[in-house]
């Protein structure tokens, strides 16, 4: 059955979605139905996120818009920290769900791991049964598979508990002399009645080093849904037409580039600002329409890439992520403790 | 540690065989210009930025560069 996590508010909307979700492979081979609404899943769904890094803790509300996409579904999603920032460093983003395959973050990754990581491991939740199985990593930064023993209750309301613990003791991540290990995971899955999603917990304790010297990482991801239903075809066409209004904008504000491709965004952004300003996503809108003006300061700033970079020296290197050949994330934090080489390179 | 990121958007199939012909040990990480230009501040590539075990960064060499450059790059971010 295909999965939808954060829907399923009230028992009619419940048995909606399940129907859709029991059509959909059915729609996508073009087969008509008669409801309207199963045609057009739109839906939207308000999260409240705590992630915990070690010392690390952000928290952050996220608005995530489910929209119908070529061959599937869209996550259209914004999100704001509780002091204003982006915790994904921009206030827009989206997932790309395709009907048979993996959720495939888009344009904004991997500048937004972690708003990447709450999405991905809300789409993955709740996909399991009890007993010995496999949690997804994502949540707690591992991206792979974690075995677990679940466990099922069902309170008298009909809400459901799914708790998974990690089986077989230890695991080993990473070899090597900083060896990368877990040595704790739970996950907790709160469903309800309708089998959504309603609060998921994910804890890891990580250890890292060798024998002599272990370090121990706590971390958390925590959410819990706000809101969640279904929206109006006019609402949700509203967001995929902001969406695909301020894709390329974003994109080019991602790259940071010269002050020519940030005037040509500026253009391409005033032509059509207006007419998004007042949607769904009218506040990201203005965000992008702020982000657009400090990047076109930075951009005709005299300042050229080497003194800004020259800025770095002696500072926390930036952290990223990436993937490598094989399709595994590499952090740059991976290798704290080591001296590393970042090596830039490319054909041109 | 060597990390070296693909930051020119170039397809999984030329960094392979770029890889392959040049035997290429270091982990290759792919789709790095956001990374490399917002983040790092790249004007040209390649571009090597050495990191201590801190995490601080050291130091930077743009552009092509001597094996005795960067030698002497790496030995300063080691005493760190």
């Amino acid at each position: 059955m295909t999965h939808v996590p954060f829907l399923a508010t009230d028992p009619l909307r419940v048995l909606l979605v399940m129907l859709w979700a029991v059509l959909l492979p059915g729609l996508l081979l073009g087969v008509q139905d008669g409801e309207e609404e199963l045609e057009n899943p739109s839906a939207k769904a308000v999260w409240k996120v705590v992630q915990v890094r070690g010392e690390e803790k952000v928290e952050y509300e996220v608005t995530i818009y489910q929209i119908p996409a070529p061959g599937g579904n869209r996550w259209v999603w914004r999100a704001i920290a509780s002091d204003g920032s982006y915790p994904g460093g921009f206030p827009i983003g989206s997932m790309l769900i395709l009907g048979s395959g993996k959720p495939r973050p888009e344009l904004f990754d991997p500048l937004s791991p972690g708003v990447m990581e709450m999405l991905l491991s809300v789409h993955e939740a709740g996909n399991q049964g009890v007993g010995l199985g496999w949690a997804d990593g994502t949540s707690v930064g591992l991206r792979r598979q974690i075995p677990v023993e679940r466990t099922e209750t069902t309170d008298a309301e009909g809400r459901v508990t799914q708790v998974g613990v990690l089986a077989g003791g230890t695991t080993q991540i990473r070899g090597g002399s900083r060896a990368l290990k877990l040595s704790e995971f739970k996950e907790t899955l709160l469903l309800g009645t309708g089998g959504s999603l309603k609060q998921a917990e994910w804890t890891a304790t990580l250890l890292r080093g060798s024998e002599e010297s272990v370090t121990t990482e706590k971390r958390v991801l925590r959410v819990e849904r706000l809101e969640a239903g279904l929206i109006e075809e006019e609402e949700s066409k509203q967001v995929q037409e902001g969406y695909e209004f301020l894709a390329p904008v974003v994109r080019v504000l991602r790259k940071g580039m010269s002050l020519a491709a940030v005037e040509i965004a500026e253009t391409m952004f005033e032509k059509g600002r207006n007419d998004h300003k007042r949607g769904p996503l009218g506040e990201v809108v203005e965000e992008v329409a702020s982000l657009l003006k400090s990047s076109k300061k930075i951009a005709s700033r005299p300042l050229d890439p080497d003194v800004r970079a020259r800025k770095m020296f002696g500072k926390p290197a930036p952290d990223f992520t990436l993937e490598d050949l094989e399709g595994k994330s590499v952090s740059l934090s991976d290798y704290r403790g080591k001296t590393v080489m970042v090596a830039f390179w490319g054909y041109s | 540690m060597v990390l070296a990121i693909n930051a020119d958007n170039d397809g999984r199939g030329r960094i392979r065989e770029f890889v392959a012909e040049n035997d290429l040990q270091q982990r290759m990480l792919l789709r790095g210009d956001g990374v490399g230009f917002q983040q790092y501040h790249l004007k040209r590539l390649p571009t090597v930025y050495f990191i201590d075990r801190k995490g601080d960064v050291v130091s930077r060499a743009p552009g092509y560069q001597s094996y005795e450059q960067l030698e002497n790059s790496l030995q300063k971010a080691l005493r760190k």
